[in-house]
C-alpha cells in the first residue's frame, strides 16, 4: 500500500506530540506534515530518501499522529463554514476548502483555539460560537497565510475563480452582514480579516499586481529555507505600553497595515506556535512568522523537552485504539531511544548537509545542519560548516533576494525588505545594496544600530560614493549618533557637492 | 421589523423608496408624482413650502425660494464654490457661525443642513403616508464625491428632519444596487450619473451572492445639470444685453425668470431639434417701457455651448477606468443616472467613450432612491442576500511639515479599512505634535478638506526627528474615520474619532431637530384646525340657511324656540373658537353642528 495513493497525510487534530515515542527523524517528518505536502514533497524539504519518509509516516500513522487522505480532516475543518453557509448560500463552497500549492505553512486555519481565544467565545455579544470560532480561526493564521491561501485558492486559480472564492468569504466577514449587532472585540477582527480578504483580492485580480506577487511568493520560497539566519543584530525594540486594544493579549498586526510587522513582532508571543499545538514547520516561512521560535521547537521536540508554553487545554486525548498495545510497548523504549538518537542524528544531518550541498540544494543542507545545531548547539565545525554554506547559498540565490527584496519594498515592509537587500549584497558583494538595506531601516525609523552597521558595509565596499555616506550619517543620526553622523555627512558633501539630497541634511543634521 | 426608506436627496430632485418583498417602490407624492422638486420656500405669511408647491411660486417670491442648496451643504463659507454660488443665487447667502454657510429667508438664517431637513422631511412624510406607520429610519445617498464633511452634513440634515439615518450611501452605488438586485449577475458595469448639481462615475464589479464592489469611483460635485442651464442663461443674457445694453442679471426677479425658462428649454431639446425662448415683460427700462425676450434655440447651438462639459466628464470616466485599471472593453454594461443623461449629445458621448450603447433598463430619475431602499432593508434584515463593497472617494491623511499631504490611506481603498505610519518631529525639543486630519486628492496639504485635528502632547524632549510618532488610520464601514497617534517611546497616546465638521455643533444640531419637530407640531395643528375651520363654516351655512325652514316647522312651540337658540349659540361659540384658533375646542363644535344639522334637517322633511 503506497501512502501517496492516498492522498497527503493530515495531522490529527489536539494531538500531544510529547506523549509519543517517537524519533528525531520521525519528528522531523512529522513536522512537515501539513495536509497539503505528499511524501514527496517532504522528502524534497527534509533531504531525506522518500523511502525513508514512508517508512517514518507509516510509523506515524500506526502512532495515531496523522491520518491519510483528505476528507476527514476537510470536514473538522468545514464544520463551521457549513455553519456559517446556513445563511449564506454558497454556490461554489469548494473553492475554499482547495488546498493551496506549495506553500505548506500558509495552511488553511486550524480548528484549535488557544485558551484566550476559547475565553473569547464566552465573552458577552450576539455573536453565536461558530462564527465567532471562524473569526478567530482566520484572525488567527492571518500571518500565516498568502494571497492564495487566504481565499483558499490554488496558485493557478483563474481570475474567476478568485473572485467567486472573495465574494464567498466576504458574506461571512464584512461587518455589514452582522448590522447593529453587539460584536464586542470580534467587530476589529472581523475588519482584519476582511482587510487581508480584500487585499489579496486586489493584488491577485490585477495581472500586474499578481505577476509581481507571483514572483515575490517563487523568490520567497527558493530563499526561505535560508532565512532567519541572518546574523540576530536586532536592536531590542522599544516596549509600547499598552494601547487600549479590546483583546487580552498582544496580537500580530493586520497583514494591510503597512507597519512593519517585524519589528512588532517581538512584542507578541509568534501567533503559529501558539494557536496551533502542531505548527505546520515547513521551508517557506512567511515573513512574519518568527522561524527561529518554529526551529526552537523543533528542537525541544527532538529533544524531548517540555516547551515552555502550554499546550491548549482543548488537546483530547488519543483515540484508545490506535494508542493501543503497540503505543505502550513503545513507550518503554522511548528513553533509550531518544538518547541514542542524538548522537546519531547529528551525524545523519551533517551528511544529509553535505549530500545537498554537493546538489547544490542549499535549502536543505541549511535545514539539516540547523536541525544537526538545534540538537547539538555547541558544535563550532558544524557553526562554520553552516556558515559557509550560508555564504554558498546567499550567492546562489542572490538575485531570488533581490527580487524579494523589491516586492517588500513596494509592499511597504521595509524591514522585510532590508534583510532581504542584505541578503543580496552578501551574495552580490554589492555596495549600492547594502546601502538600499540600510536605507530601508532608516526609512522604517528602526533597528538604527543595524543601520548603521549596513550602510557601513556599503561605505566598506565603496568608499567614493557621497550616496552612500549620506546613508550612513542618517544612520547615526537615527541611532543617536551626532558626532560620527557630522563627520559622514561632511564627507558625503565632499564627495558630492552638487547632491540636493545631502545638502539638505547637512542643514537638518547641523 | 421596522422598515428602512430610501432617500435620494438630489439637486433639482429627490425621490423616497421603500423596499416591499423583493421589489423597490419608488413613493409619489400627494400631487402623484415619483419625485419632489429639491425646493423650499418660505412665504410672505412666514410659511414654509416644500416641492412643487415651492417650485410654482419660484419666480414671484424669488428671494426667499432656495433651491439647488446640496451644491452648498458641508461646505466652507470661504470655498471657492459658495463664492460663485453668491455671484448666481436669487436667494441671500451669508456667512455663518462656524465659517458655514447660512441662508436669509424673510429675516430669519437658516443653516443649509436644515433647509435639507425640510426637504427630508417632506419626503418623510410622503413615506408615512403611504405606508401608514410612522418612519424613523433611513438610508440617504449622496454624491460618490463628496467629502466627509459633506457626508456628515447630510447626517444633521437627517437627524433635524427626525430621521436615524443609518446609513449614508453614494449615489451611482446605490443606482448599481437597484440594477443588479436580486439578479444573479456576473459583471463589471459603470454607472455615468450626471444629475443636476453633480458628476459621478463608477466602475463595480457585480459579483455571486448579492457582493456589489465598487473598484474606483471618481467626479465632480460641483458639475451639473445646473451649468448647463448656466450657460444657455449666459447666452440669453449675452444677447439681450448685445439688443438693449441691459444686464438681466441684475434682476432677481428676471434671473429666476431666465432660470426657469433656460432649464425647460434644455429639457425640450433633448427631445426636439429646436423650442423657443419666450419671457414677455422679462424687465423695464428705466423709462418705464416693458421689454420682452424672445429667442430660438437649436439642440446644435446647445450643444455647443456645453461642449466642453460634456467632455469634462468623459475625461472623469476615463480616470476612473484608469483608476480601476481596467481597459474599457473590460466594462460588460453602462448604466445612465440622472435627468441629464436624457441629453443626446451626453448619450451619444458615453456610448462613443464606453464603445456600446448604454443599458435601457434603469429609470434615471427614481434607481438611487430604489438602491437606497436595497440598501437599508440589507443592513436591518437577515436574510437579504446583499452586500456593498464600498470605496473611499478621497485619499486620507496628515499634513506634515511644510505643509505637505502625507497620504494614509489612497482613494479607492475599499472599507473597512486600517493604516499605520511612522513619523517624527519637526523641531528641536518639541513636546507636542497637532495632528491634522485631512482629506483630498491633492500634495499640498491646504488644498485638502481639513476633517479634524489632535494635539499629541507629552514628547519626551529631543532634537528634531528623535521622536518617533506612530499614527494609524481607520475607516469603518460607517466610513467614520478614527486616528491614533501614539509616541513610540513614552507609549504616550492620543486617539480621536473624527467627527467631520458639518458646520454645525452637535448642540445645533439638537436644537435645530427639536425646533423641527415644534413645527412639525405647529404645522400638524395649524393643519387640524385648518381642516376643523372649513367643514365648521360649511356646517354653520348650513344651520343658518335651515332656520327659518325649522321656525316655519315648529310653529311657536317651545321646544322649537330652545333649539332654535341652542343652536344660535353654537354657531356663536364656534365662530369665536375660529377667532381664536382653538382647534380641540372647534373640533368638538363640529361634532355638535353636525348633530344639529342632522336634527334639523329632521324637523324639515317631517313636515
Ligand atoms: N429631458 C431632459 N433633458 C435634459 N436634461 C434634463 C431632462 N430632464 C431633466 N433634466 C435635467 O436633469 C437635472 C436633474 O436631474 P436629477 O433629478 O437626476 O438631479 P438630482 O438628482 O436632483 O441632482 P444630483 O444627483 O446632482 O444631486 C436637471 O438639471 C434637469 O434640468
Ligand atoms: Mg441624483
Amino acid at each position: 500500500m503506497s501512502l501517496a495513493d492516498q492522498g497527503p497525510p493530515r495531522l490529527v487534530d489536539g494531538l500531544d506530540v510529547r506523549s509519543l515515542p517517537l524519533s528525531p527523524e520521525d519528528a522531523f517528518v512529522l513536522s512537515r506534515v501539513d495536509g497539503h505536502a505528499v511524501p514527496g514533497d517532504i522528502a524534497a524539504s527534509t533531504g531525506l530518501p522518500e523511502e525513508r519518509v514512508v517508512e517514518c509516516l507509516q510509523r506515524l500513522r500506526a502512532l495515531g499522529a496523522i491520518r491519510n487522505g483528505a476528507n476527514a480532516a476537510v470536514a473538522s475543518m468545514q464544520a463551521p463554514a457549513a455553519e456559517a453557509a446556513a445563511s449564506t448560500p454558497r454556490t461554489n463552497s469548494s473553492v475554499r476548502l482547495r488546498p493551496s500549492s506549495g506553500d505548506g505553512n500558509a495552511d488553511a486555519p486550524r480548528a484549535t483555539l488557544s485558551a484566550e481565544d476559547l475565553a473569547l467565545l464566552k465573552e458577552p455579544g450576539d455573536l453565536d460560537e461558530d462564527r465567532r470560532r471562524l473569526i478567530l480561526e482566520y484572525f488567527n493564521a492571518l500571518e500565516r497565510h498568502t494571497h492564495y491561501s487566504i481565499l483558499g485558492v490554488g496558485e493557478d486559480a483563474t481570475k474567476a475563480e478568485i473572485k467567486a472564492a472573495y465574494y464567498d468569504l466576504v458574506g461571512s466577514f464584512h461587518p455589514d452582514r452582522y448590522f447593529g449587532k453587539e460584536l464586542g472585540s470580534f467587530k476589529s477582527r472581523l475588519e482584519k480579516v476582511f482587510g487581508a480578504l480584500t487585499k489579496a483580492y486586489d493584488v491577485l485580480t490585477r495581472r500586474r499586481s499578481r505577476e509581481e506577487y507571483d514572483r515575490y511568493l517563487a523568490a520567497r520560497r527558493t530563499t526561505a529555507g535560508l532565512s532567519g539566519s541572518a546574523p540576530p543584530v536586532r536592536v531590542t525594540p522599544i516596549p509600547v505600553p499598552g494601547l487600549s486594544t479590546p483583546a487580552p493579549a498582544p496580537r500580530p498586526r493586520s497583514a494591510t497595515s503597512s507597519a512593519p510587522a517585524p519589528s512588532s513582532a517581538p512584542l507578541s508571543p509568534p501567533p503559529t506556535v501558539r494557536s496551533a499545538p502542531l505548527p505546520p514547520l515547513t521551508t517557506s516561512l512567511p515573513p512574519a512568522a518568527d522561524p527561529e521560535a518554529m526551529r526552537r521547537a523543533l528542537a525541544r521536540k527532538l529533544r524531548g523537552s517540555r516547551p515552555s508554553i502550554p499546550a491548549p487545554p482543548r488537546a483530547p486525548a488519543l483515540d484508545p485504539q490506535t494508542l493501543g498495545a503497540a503505543s505502550c510497548d513503545l513507550r518503554a523504549r522511548y528513553a533509550k531511544h531518544l538518547e541514542d538518537a542524538t548522537e546519531g542524528q547529528v551525524k545523519r544531518y551533517r551528511k544529509l548537509a553535505e549530500e545537498a550541498i554537493e546538489a547544490q540544494h542549499f535549502p536543505s543542507a541549511i535545514n539539516a545542519l540547523k536541525v544537526a545545531l538545534s540538537v547539538a548547539p555547541e558544535d563550532p565545525e558544524l557553526s562554520s560548516l553552516l556558515e559557509q554554506t550560508q555564504e554558498q547559498a546567499d550567492i546562489a540565490h542572490a538575485d531570488q533576494y533581490l527580487e524579494r527584496a523589491r516586492y517588500e519594498e513596494k509592499d511597504g515592509r521595509l524591514l522585510n525588505a532590508a534583510s532581504s537587500y542584505e541578503r543580496a549584497a552578501r551574495g552580490k558583494k554589492n555596495a549600492a545594496l547594502y546601502d538600499r538595506a540600510a536605507w530601508c531601516l532608516i526609512q522604517a525609523g528602526t533597528e538604527a544600530r543595524r543601520a548603521v552597521e549596513l550602510a557601513r558595509k556599503a561605505v566598506e565596499l565603496d568608499g567614493n560614493r557621497g550616496q552612500y555616506h549620506l546613508t550612513l550619517a542618517r544612520a547615526y543620526h537615527l541611532a543617536q549618533l551626532p558626532a560620527s553622523a557630522s563627520v559622514e555627512i561632511k564627507r558625503a558633501q565632499e564627495l558630492a557637492p552638487d547632491n540636493d539630497e545631502i545638502k539638505i541634511w547637512v542643514k537638518r543634521l547641523r | 421589523m421596522e422598515r428602512v426608506i430610501g432617500i435620494d436627496l438630489g439637486t433639482t430632485n429627490s425621490c423616497v423608496s421603500v423596499l416591499e418583498g423583493e421589489t423597490a417602490t419608488v413613493i409619489p407624492n400627494r400631487g402623484g408624482y415619483k419625485t419632489t422638486p429639491s425646493i423650499v420656500a418660505v412665504t410672505e405669511a412666514g410659511k414654509r413650502l416644500v416641492g412643487h408647491i415651492a417650485k410654482r411660486q419660484a419666480i414671484t417670491n424669488a428671494e426667499n425660494t432656495v433651491y439647488a442648496a446640496k451644491r452648498l451643504i458641508g461646505r466652507k463659507w470661504d470655498s471657492p464654490q459658495v463664492k460663485n454660488a453668491l455671484m448666481t443665487s436669487s436667494y441671500h447667502i451669508v456667512e455663518g457661525p462656524h465659517d458655514d454657510v447660512r441662508i436669509l429667508l424673510r429675516g430669519k438664517s437658516y443653516s443649509v443642513p436644515e433647509i435639507s431637513s425640510m426637504i427630508l422631511q417632506e419626503m418623510k412624510l410622503v413615506a408615512e403616508e403611504y405606508l401608514g406607520e410612522q418612519v424613523h429610519k433611513a438610508v440617504i445617498t449622496v454624491p460618490a464625491y463628496f467629502n466627509d464633511n459633506q457626508r456628515q452634513a447630510t447626517k444633521d440634515a437627517g437627524a433635524i428632519a427626525g430621521l436615524d439615518v443609518i446609513r449614508i450611501i453614494n449615489e451611482p452605488t446605490a443606482a448599481s444596487l437597484a440594477y443588479g438586485f436580486g439578479k444573479e449577475l456576473d459583471r463589471t458595469v459603470a454607472v455615468y450619473d450626471l444629475g443636476g448639481g453633480t458628476f459621478d462615475i463608477s466602475i463595480l464589479e457585480i459579483g455571486s451572492h448579492g457582493v456589489f464592489k465598487v473598484i474606483s469611483t471618481t467626479g465632480d460635485t460641483f458639475l451639473g445639470g445646473e451649468d448647463f442651464d448656466a450657460r444657455i442663461i449666459e447666452w440669453l443674457v449675452q444677447n439681450f444685453h448685445e439688443e438693449h445694453g441691459i444686464d438681466l442679471r441684475e434682476d432677481r426677479m428676471a434671473l429666476q425668470r431666465l432660470r426657469d425658462a433656460a432649464e425647460k428649454a434644455k429639457c425640450e431639446l433633448s427631445a426636439v431639434t429646436e423650442t423657443e425662448i419666450n419671457l414677455p415683460f422679462i424687465i423695464s427700462t428705466s423709462n418705464n417701457e416693458a421689454l420682452h425676450l424672445q429667442r430660438n434655440i437649436s439642440r446644435e447651438v446647445l450643444e455647443s455651448l456645453t461642449a466642453d462639459l460634456v467632455e469634462r466628464t468623459i475625461d472623469i470616466c476615463r480616470q476612473a477606468i484608469e483608476d480601476a485599471r481596467l481597459e474599457i472593453d473590460e466594462v460588460e454594461d453602462v448604466l445612465l443616472v440622472g435627468g441629464m443623461t436624457r441629453m443626446p449629445a451626453i448619450q451619444r458621448a458615453v456610448a462613443a467613450f464606453f464603445q456600446r450603447a448604454p443599458s435601457k433598463g434603469v429609470h434615471p430619475d427614481e434607481v438611487v432612491a430604489m438602491g437606497a431602499a436595497i440598501q437599508g432593508a440589507a443592513l436591518v434584515e437577515d436574510h437579504r442576500q446583499m452586500l456593498l463593497l464600498d470605496v473611499t472617494p478621497h485619499a486620507l491623511g496628515i499634513m506634515t511639515f511644510g505643509s505637505h499631504f502625507e497620504e494614509l490611506i489612497p482613494q479607492n481603498t475599499t472599507v473597512p479599512t486600517s493604516q499605520t505610519k511612522t513619523f517624527t518631529t519637526s523641531r528641536d525639543n518639541q513636546t507636542a505634535v497637532k495632528i491634522l486630519v485631512m482629506q483630498g486628492d491633492s500634495e499640498k496639504a491646504d488644498e485638502n478638506e481639513l476633517l479634524g485635528e489632535f494635539i499629541l502632547t507629552g514628547l519626551r524632549r529631543a532634537p528634531k526627528g528623535h521622536v518617533e510618532i506612530e499614527v494609524a488610520f481607520e475607516i469603518n464601514t460607517d466610513g467614520i474615520v478614527s486616528v491614533h497617534a501614539k509616541d513610540l517611546e513614552t507609549g504616550q497616546a492620543q486617539s480621536i474619532q473624527v467627527t467631520a465638521s458639518s458646520g454645525l455643533t452637535p448642540e445645533e444640531v439638537q436644537q435645530m431637530a427639536s425646533d423641527a419637530q415644534e413645527y412639525m407640531l405647529e404645522r400638524r395643528t395649524d393643519e387640524q384646525f385648518e381642516a376643523a375651520k372649513q367643514r365648521a363654516e360649511v356646517l354653520i351655512a348650513s344651520v343658518e340657511r335651515l332656520f327659518a325652514d325649522v321656525e316655519r316647522a315648529v310653529g311657536g312651540a317651545d321646544f322649537g324656540r330652545d333649539a332654535i337658540q341652542k343652536a344660535r349659540n353654537v354657531v356663536d361659540t364656534t365662530r369665536s373658537a375660529i377667532q381664536g384658533k382653538q382647534t380641540a375646542a372647534l373640533q368638538g363644535y363640529v361634532e355638535q353642528l353636525e348633530r344639529t344639522e342632522r336634527m334639523f334637517k329632521g324637523v324639515v322633511t317631517r313636515h
